[in-house]
C-alpha cells in the first residue's frame, strides 16, 4: 500500500479545497463599481441612506428565475449603490431561495420564533403579501414619506406592507411545436375541453385561480366547475419560473403561467413557446416587494425597493425579464400592451382581495388546491 | 471519554424525541400536547398515498438495486473476466453521481413525451404507449435502484470476496454445474450478508429524496420525503411540523425496526462468514465463452445506469435551453453556460462561489466531526466495560436507518424554536452538526471495525508505560487508525457532496451547498445552467475518486 503518496494527494486535495474556501471568503470587493453619489436627499431619505450605511449590507432571497438575471441583478446592484452614494464597500448578495408560497411560510415562522429574516426584501404577488399580512411578518412603511422614486400611491400596497415593482399579464404559455392553429386556447374555459387531455402543466398551489373564482371575476360556483374538469386535463404540476419545462415538450401547455415574461424570454433564446392571453379571464398582476419586520437590513432594503422602482431600475428589469411596471412612467411594458387594448384587463392586487373580504367573501384556494391535488 | 460519547448520542435522541414531540402539538409556539396530528395524517387521502408509494417504490428500487449489485458483484469478484477491475471502479464512481443529475437524465430518456426511449418507439414502431415511463412510482423506482445498485455492489463485492470457495471447490469435485453451485452453495452461504445489504439500502430508499423530488413532484406523485417537505414548506399557510412530525415517527418506528433487524444479520453474516487466507485463495469462476455475455450485460449496465444520464446531462449543458436531443439541437450548441459558471466562479458574491464555498466547508467539517466523534464512541464500547455502552453503538446506527428529513426537521424545529439564542437558525454550522450526527452511523461502522482489528496488547502496553487515555488514544491508536479514518473521510466527504435533503430543509442565504444552488437553477428555470455545474461538479469530483479508489485498492 502506497499510503504515503495517497495521503500526500490526499493532503493536496483538501489543501486545494481550503484554499479554494478562503480566496472566496469574507466581503470582498464587489464586482460592479459604485462611486459615491453627489445627489442630495430630503431629510427623511437621508436618514434612510444613513441608517443603511450603518447596516453595510443587503441580502436578497427570492425565488430563482425571477428578477435575478445575472444581466439584471449586477447593474441594478451597481446602479443601486451609487444612487445612494453607498459606496464600493457596501455588500450586496442574492441567493436564490424557495418558491414564493414557502418563502412566505419561511418568514412568517421566523417572525412567530422572533428570528432574524432569511431575506432583507421579500418578493411576492398579492397572495404571498396577504400570509405576512396575516402572520404579522411584514413591516409597514410610508414610502411616499421619505422615497425618491416611489411617488405613485397607487403602486403602494395597504398600510405600505410592500410596493409594487413589476406588472405582468398572466396567460397560458404552450410549446409552438406541439400547440398549433386550433389547438392555441384562446379562453379559460378552452382549456377544460377533453382534447387538452394530458397536456397541461398547472402550479400545485393554484396560481391566479383562486382569483378567478372570486365575484369580481368568475364567481365560486363557476371556478369550481370549471376546475373540475380542468383537472382531468392536468397532466403535471410545475412552478412559477419553469417554463423550460413547456419549451422541453415536457408538458404542451403551462396555466396560468406566472406572467408572460417567462415565455418571452425563452422565446427571445429560441425555444418554442408562446403565450395565449385568455380573452374570458384576462388579468394583470403585480410582483410586490417589502421589508419582513425582522430584516436584519431594514433600511438598506427600503432603499433597494425605491431603487427598483426608478427608471433605471425598471429599465434593467426590463432588459431581461422583458417586463417592467406599467404604471412607472417611461414603462417599455405599457408600450407592450398597447397590442392588446382591445382587452380589457383586471387588475389583482392586494386591494382586489381586500375588496373580496371586506364583502366577506371566503377564499376559494383551498378548493381549488384540493380539487386539483387529489386523485 | 463516556460523557464525551454520551453527548453526540443524546444530541441524536433528543432530535428524535424532539420530533416525537412535535407530533404531538399543533404548533410549535401552542404548548397543548394533542393526537390531532395523527388523525390529521390518517385521515389525509395524500398521506395514505405517499405511505403506498413509498412502499411500492422501495420495494421496487431495492430488488432492481440487488438484481444489478449482486449480478455485478459476482462477476468482478468471483469469475476471472479480463478487465473486471475496471467496472469495479464504474459502480463505485456511479456513488458519487449525485441523484439531481441522474434524475435530469432520466427525464430526457424515459419520460412518456419526449423521452428518447418512448420518441424512438413511437417513431420507429408506431407505439402510442410508452415503453417505459420514468414518471411513473415503479419508474423511478427502476432509476433510483440503478443508482443503489453501485452501493449494493460495494457492499456484497466485500462479502463475496471473503467468502472461503472450498465448499464450491467440494461441490464442483462433485459433479455440481455451476448454477447448482450458485443455488445450492454460494447463494446460501452469501444470503445473510445480501440481506443486510438489502436492509441497508432499503432504508435508503424509503427516505430517497432528490429522485422522488426532481421526478415525482411535478407528475403527481408523492413519496414519504416529499410529502414531509411538502408540509414543512407548504404551498399555503405556515409550516406544518407536527403532522410531519407524526408520519415521520412511523418512519422513525420502522427505521429502528429495520436498523435491529439489519445489526442482526449482520451478527449473522459474520457468524456465515469464513475468512480466506490460512493458504486457500480464492478460485475464479472460468467463464470461457460465456465472457462475451458477461461484459454485454456489465456494459448495458453502466450504459443505462450511469453512461446514458450522464451523457444526456452533457447535452443538456452545452444547450441554451432544455430539450430533448434532436437534429436541431445540435445546430444550438454553445459553450455559454460554462461561461456563466466561469463568472460566476469569479464574483465572490455569487451564489455559486458562496455555494462552493459551504461545500468546502461541509465536506471538511462533517466527515471530520463524525469520524471524530464516533472514534470516541467505539472506543468506549469496543475498550470499555461502560454499561449501556451497546446502547451507544445503536443509537449511532440509528441516524441511518431514520430519514434524513426527519432528522433535518428536528434540527430546523429546534434551532428556531428552542435554541433561539444560541442563533444557529440558518447557520452552516447547523447543518455542518446536523449532517456530522447523521455520519455517525457509517462512521461508527468503520472506527469499530478498524478498531477491531487492533489488538489491546499495544494500548495495555502503553498504559503500564504510564500513557493517560488521552495519550493512549493520540499516539498509539489514532495513528493505527489512521488508514481507515482517512478511507472512512473520503467516503463521507463524497456523501456531503452530494447531500440534498438536508441542505434543502435548512436552507439559508448562509449554508447554501452545490447540490442546493443547482436544485434552485433546475426550479428556476435554468435547467442547462444546472447541467453545466453538474458537470463541472463531477469534473472537480474526479481528484476525490481517483485517491477514494486508489486507497480502496490499496486496502483490498
Amino acid at each position: 500500500m502506497r499510503a504515503s503518496g495517497i495521503s500526500r494527494g490526499l493532503a493536496t486535495w483538501i489543501a486545494g479545497l481550503i484554499l479554494a474556501a478562503a480566496c472566496g471568503g469574507g466581503a470582498g470587493p464587489v464586482a460592479a463599481t459604485a462611486g459615491a453619489t453627489t445627489a442630495t436627499f430630503s431629510p427623511a431619505l437621508q436618514a434612510i441612506v444613513d441608517a443603511a450605511k450603518k447596516e453595510g449590507q443587503l441580502d436578497l432571497v427570492w425565488p430563482g428565475g425571477i428578477l435575478d438575471g445575472p444581466n439584471e441583478l449586477t447593474p441594478q446592484i451597481a446602479g443601486y449603490k451609487k444612487m445612494y452614494g453607498l459606496g464600493d464597500g457596501f455588500k450586496v448578495t442574492f441567493t436564490p431561495g424557495p418558491q414564493m408560497p414557502d418563502m412566505a411560510a419561511k418568514i412568517v415562522q421566523e417572525a412567530q420564533a422572533k428570528q432574524k429574516a432569511s431575506t432583507d426584501v421579500f418578493l411576492g404577488t398579492e397572495t404571498h403579501f396577504i400570509v405576512l399580512r396575516a402572520g404579522n411578518a411584514v413591516e409597514k412603511v410610508n414610502w411616499t414619506s421619505f422615497a425618491r422614486n416611489i411617488k405613485d400611491p397607487s403602486i403602494v400596497a395597504p398600510d405600505g406592507i410592500g410596493v409594487q415593482v413589476q406588472s405582468t399579464v398572466v396567460a397560458f404559455t404552450y410549446n409552438t411545436n406541439k400547440i398549433k392553429g386550433d389547438m392555441i386556447p384562446k379562453t379559460l374555459q378552452d382549456l377544460a375541453d377533453p382534447k387538452y387531455k394530458g397536456l397541461v402543466a398547472t402550479t400545485s398551489y393554484a396560481a391566479k385561480l383562486d382569483r378567478i373564482a372570486s365575484p369580481q371575476i368568475w364567481g365560486e360556483a363557476k371556478t369550481l366547475a370549471w376546475v373540475t374538469a380542468f383537472k382531468k386535463n392536468v397532466a403535471g404540476f410545475i412552478n412559477c419560473g419553469e417554463e423550460e419545462r413547456v419549451a422541453s415538450g415536457e408538458f404542451a401547455i403551462f396555466a396560468f403561467d406566472c406572467g408572460t415574461f417567462g415565455a418571452t424570454r425563452l422565446a427571445a433564446k429560441g425555444a418554442p413557446v408562446a403565450f395565449s392571453i385568455p380573452s374570458d379571464t384576462p388579468i394583470i398582476t403585480y410582483y410586490y416587494e417589502g421589508v419582513p419586520v425582522n430584516a436584519a437590513h431594514p433600511n438598506a432594503a427600503k432603499l433597494w425597493v425605491d431603487y427598483l422602482t426608478s427608471r433605471e431600475g425598471q429599465d434593467l428589469m426590463y432588459g431581461t425579464e422583458i417586463a417592467d411596471h406599467a404604471k412607472i412612467p417611461g414603462s417599455k411594458s405599457a408600450a407592450d400592451l398597447k397590442a392588446f387594448s382591445s382587452i380589457k384587463f383586471t387588475d389583482v392586487d392586494i386591494q382586489f382581495v381586500d375588496r373580496d373580504a371586506a364583502a366577506n367573501v371566503p377564499s376559494s384556494r383551498g378548493k381549488i388546491i384540493g380539487i386539483l391535488t387529489a386523485k | 471519554m463516556l460523557l464525551l460519547a454520551l453527548v453526540p448520542t443524546t444530541l441524536i435522541v433528543a432530535l428524535l424525541v424532539i420530533s416525537l414531540y412535535l407530533s404531538l402539538r399543533t404548533s410549535v409556539l401552542d404548548p397543548a400536547l394533542t393526537l390531532v396530528n395523527y388523525v390529521s395524517l390518517f385521515g389525509d387521502p395524500a398521506a395514505v398515498d405517499a405511505a403506498l408509494n413509498t412502499a411500492v417504490f422501495s420495494a421496487i428500487a431495492v430488488g432492481v438495486a440487488m438484481a444489478f449489485g449482486v449480478s455485478v458483484a459476482w462477476v468482478v469478484e468471483r469469475t476471472d473476466l479480463a478487465g473486471k477491475s475496471v467496472i469495479g471502479a464504474l459502480m463505485t464512481v456511479g456513488l458519487i453521481v449525485p441523484g439531481l443529475f441522474t434524475a435530469m437524465g432520466w427525464i430526457f430518456i424515459g419520460h412518456p413525451r419526449i423521452g428518447a426511449l418512448n420518441t424512438w418507439a413511437r417513431d420507429a414502431f408506431g407505439a402510442t404507449d410508452p415503453v417505459f415511463a420514468v414518471t411513473t412510482v415503479p419508474g423511478m423506482a427502476f432509476v433510483q435502484g440503478l443508482t443503489l445498485a453501485a452501493l449494493v455492489y460495494v457492499l456484497v463485492a466485500a462479502n463475496l470476496r471473503a467468502m472461503d470457495t472450498s465448499l464450491e471447490e467440494s461441490a464442483r469435485m462433485s459433479g455440481a454445474g455451476w448454477f447448482d453451485v450458485m443455488r445450492r452453495v454460494t447463494l446460501p452461504l452469501a444470503w445473510p450478508g445480501l440481506l443486510a445489504a438489502a436492509l441497508y439500502v432499503l432504508t435508503i430508499a424509503v427516505s430517497a429524496f432528490d429522485i422522488p423530488l426532481v421526478i415525482g413532484v411535478s407528475n403527481r406523485i408523492t413519496l414519504f420525503s416529499t410529502y414531509v417537505y411538502g408540509k414543512a414548506f407548504p404551498v399555503t399557510g405556515v409550516p406544518e411540523y407536527g403532522i410531519s412530525a407524526a408520519f415521520g415517527a412511523f418512519m422513525i418506528a420502522f427505521g429502528i425496526l429495520l436498523g435491529a433487524i439489519y445489526t442482526r444479520m449482520l451478527g449473522r453474516a459474520r457468524r456465515y462468514q469464513v475468512i480466506t487466507g490460512k493458504g486457500y485463495g480464492p478460485r475464479p469462476v472460468r467463464l470461457r465463452r460465456w465472457a462475451f455475455l458477461a461484459w454485454a450485460f456489465l456494459g448495458a449496465y453502466v450504459l443505462v445506469a450511469q453512461g446514458l444520464p450522464l451523457l444526456l446531462v452533457l447535452f443538456e449543458s452545452f444547450q441554451p435551453f432544455t430539450g430533448p436531443p434532436t437534429a436541431d439541437s445540435f445546430r444550438t450548441l454553445s459553450t455559454g453556460n460554462y461561461g456563466f459558471i466561469a463568472d460566476q466562479l469569479g464574483d465572490p458574491e455569487s451564489t455559486i462561489r458562496r455555494s462552493l464555498q459551504h461545500t468546502v466547508v461541509l465536506i471538511l467539517l462533517a466527515p471530520a466531526l463524525a469520524l471524530a466523534l464516533s472514534l470516541v464512541i467505539s472506543w468506549v464500547v469496543l475498550r470499555t466495560r461502560a454499561r449501556f455502552r451497546f446502547a451507544l453503538d445503536f443509537v449511532a446506527f440509528l441516524p441511518h436507518a431514520v430519514p434524513p428529513v426527519i432528522f433535518a426537521l428536528s434540527a430546523s424545529a429546534t434551532a428556531l424554536f428552542i435554541l433561539a439564542p444560541l442563533g444557529l437558525y440558518g447557520s452552516l454550522a447547523l447543518l455542518v452538526i446536523t449532517l456530522g450526527l447523521s455520519q455517525i452511523s457509517f462512521a461508527t461502522r468503520v472506527t469499530n471495525s478498524a478498531l477491531i482489528q487492533i489488538s489491546t496488547e499495544l494500548e495495555e502496553a502503553a498504559y503500564v508505560a504510564g500513557a493517560s487515555t488521552l495519550a493512549v488514544l493520540r499516539r498509539v491508536l489514532v495513528p493505527l487508525l489512521r488508514p481507515a479514518v482517512a478511507f472512512g473521510f473520503l467516503w463521507l466527504a463524497l456523501l456531503a457532496f452530494r447531500e440534498l435533503t438536508m441542505a434543502s430543509m435548512l436552507f439559508s442565504k448562509d449554508n447554501i451547498t452545490l447540490s442546493q444552488e443547482t436544485w434552485a437553477l433546475i426550479r428556476g428555470g435554468a435547467s442547462t445552467q444546472a447541467a453545466a455545474l453538474s458537470i463541472v461538479q463531477t469534473a472537480v469530483l474526479l481528484p476525490l475518486v481517483v485517491v477514494y479508489l486508489r486507497y480502496a485498492n490499496a486496502r483490498s
